[in-house]
């Protein structure tokens, strides 16, 4: 709690904004084909500009590279400001949409549009894939979260560890129906399952770019505006309904909105865990604790984190590549083991 | 603020938690509800806050059925200190006092750093406002959240159209701030607020309490005037104890030793 930098500092979200364009840079310029910084801009402007096709590298950094790195921001930042969201509402540093069935609702809509949508074919010109998939993530996740929430609720108090407990049996339970899916699935849907769950953003394009950036800045905008809201929120509920909060309505949005973004981003990138756990936490360490500098700080850092984690998986085993899942998970699961034992033993 | 409570009870499931209360609490008054454990006297307070409607009867502040008030609206002119709020994430004492702004947030009347200046001097918290509000000892931490309360309530204006509600403020507390924050809610009451508190400690009650309201098994048994002279009997009946009550000398106020 005590920290030797001055809460809320500007200097400190400069260079956080700093950093994260400093990161998006490199993960546009490496991988399996590095791209020179000529090469962005060349490849930038033709994609942009419609023009004739330039070299290899102008053509895997404008359609592969480019829009795989913005979502990968978009994604960090978004999952971040989700697990702040929850863990805002719940009054609990150790919630985040992997542990209260949201991502793995979003997962189980989205595996039976995969092994469902060959089967009727007449549904995917009706629907295109790029509308069906995020909208029955969105139902998944939904119901899902709307399960665990309705379980672990006592007359309409929500209980943490009961809500982490219920979000473990759901989660439990949308995974079995996943494995269900890919094992009765053709192999090519059964491969693009098993993927998903396991997280990436290597079929990031640009329309799955330009759906996310709407959804994170209308979710992002419409938290920032409950700022005050989340702020209160803090002193528990009942005391946020003395202070004139209709807790009800309240929750029911803020849970709503949040669902809409963690199934959007999790219908493009498949299931990436403890992200909206680890950013949260650290960057209360820099700001006062009020929410609406929390947000902000929460978006840039997610968004430092998952493009930093997607290079990485990109690197590691180069050519080939880890899903980036794994490799927040790597990061993610100790730092989780040390919050809950910060929280059993302090 | 006037409430009048008119025959009211609440139920949960076949159990009364209240049973056929009436009582009216006249403004610019400290009325102060006694009982054992389990008596009801927080159950009596949350319908009063308008947090739990009655399941029968009525009861109207200032005239108005609760029951057609909204959460937002009744916030607006009541406030409630209730006993130690635990705050999950670290958070800045004077950011804990701005949120008393939440229900009045829209208005463009109400000058809200002033108000807070003014708070935060007269309860001598000025060192505290910049720590964070997990370093506070209990004592402190109640002076903030009173400080938020006040925010809420905004005494300054219209004052005897304000209610102040006080669910065991000082349970816990050290006898100096016991001492502080109950005299801080016997300014306001001069100034023309209601206040209603629930205390388990009967001394307390006796030297702050206007009216004295006795609780117990849901019932309201006895309301007594601090005018008039109190009977050890209520007591002894409320509270199976053996008391006897006498008057201090300088203050006048009565005081009960029990024997």
């Amino acid at each position: 709690m005590a920290n030797q930098m001055k809460p809320n500092s500007k200097h400190l979200f400069v260079g956080l904004c700093l950093l994260l364009m400093a990161s998006i840079i490199a993960g546009a310029a490496l991988g399996a084909i590095p791209i020179e910084g000529s090469d962005m801009y060349y490849g930038l402007r033709n994609g942009i500009l419609h023009h004739e096709q330039g070299n290899i590298a102008q053509q895997v950094f404008f359609s592969l590279r480019f829009p795989r790195v913005l979502l990968s921001a978009i994604t960090g930042g978004s999952l971040a400001v989700s697990g702040l969201i929850m863990q805002a509402i719940t009054r609990n540093p150790i919630v985040e949409a992997g542990l209260t069935g949201t991502s793995a609702g979003a997962a189980l809509g989205a595996s039976l549009v995969f092994v469902f949508t060959p089967l009727l074919p007449g549904l995917v010109p009706l629907f295109s894939i790029h509308f069906l998939l995020p909208a029955m993530a969105f139902a998944g996740a939904l119901a899902a979260t709307l399960l665990v929430y309705k379980m672990s609720g006592v007359n309409g108090y929500v209980q943490a560890t009961t809500l982490l407990l219920v979000g473990v049996a759901v989660n439990a339970m949308a995974f079995s129906g996943i494995g269900f899916l890919s094992y009765i699935a053709r192999d090519p849907q059964a491969r693009s399952i098993t993927f998903w769950n396991l997280g990436g953003f290597s079929g990031a394009n640009w329309l799955q770019v330009g759906i996310s950036v709407m959804i994170a800045i209308a979710a992002v905008t419409y938290f920032t505006k409950k700022a005050f809201t989340l702020d209160v929120l803090q002193l528990g509920e009942k005391e946020a309904v003395y202070l004139g909060l209709s807790i009800r309505v309240t929750r029911r949005n803020l849970l709503l909105v949040n669902t809409l973004l963690v199934a959007t981003l999790t219908a493009w990138c498949g299931v990436i865990a403890f992200v909206g756990l680890i950013i949260p936490h650290l960057m209360r360490k820099y700001t006062d604790g009020t929410h609406r500098p929390l947000i902000a700080y929460c978006f840039v850092g997610g968004a430092i984190l998952m493009v930093l984690a997607d290079l990485a998986a990109r690197l590691v085993m180069a050519p080939a590549e880890l899903p980036v899942g794994i490799v927040t998970a790597i990061i993610g699961a100790p730092i989780f083991i040390l919050l809950i034992r910060k929280q059993l033993f302090y | 603020m006037m409430v009048v409570v008119q025959n009211m009870s609440l139920q949960s499931g076949t159990n009364y938690r209240l049973r056929d209360i009436s009582a009216t609490f006249e403004s610019g008054k400290h009325h102060i509800i006694v009982g054992p454990n389990g008596a009801g006297k927080s159950s009596l307070l949350q319908v009063i806050a308008g947090s739990i409607p009655p399941s029968s009867g009525n009861v109207y502040l200032n005239e108005q059925d609760i029951n057609n008030l909204s959460v937002e609206k009744i916030a607006i002119q009541r406030a409630i200190l209730s006993q130690q709020i635990h705050i999950a994430f670290p958070m800045k004492v004077l950011d804990i006092i701005h949120m008393g702004r939440y229900p009045h947030k829209n208005s463009e009347v109400i000058d809200h750093e002033n108000l807070i200046d003014q708070i935060i001097q007269s309860l001598q918290i000025q060192s505290l406002q910049h720590r964070w509000y997990q370093s506070l000892s209990g004592g402190e931490a109640q002076k903030v959240q009173l400080a938020r309360v006040l925010v809420q309530l905004n005494a300054a204006e219209s004052p005897d159209q304000k209610l102040l509600l006080l669910d065991e403020p000082v349970s816990h507390l050290d006898p100096q701030y016991q001492q502080e924050i109950m005299r801080q809610a016997q300014q306001l009451v001069e100034r023309g607020v209601t206040v209603i508190s629930v205390l388990h400690d009967i001394y307390l009650a006796l030297q702050f309490a206007d009216q004295l309201y006795f609780m117990k098994n849901n019932r309201l048994l006895y309301t007594q005037s601090l005018k008039e002279q109190l009977l050890p009997e209520l007591i002894e009946k409320v509270f199976e104890v053996q008391v006897e009550i006498g008057v201090h000398p300088i203050t006048k106020r009565p005081f009960i030793i029990y024997l």
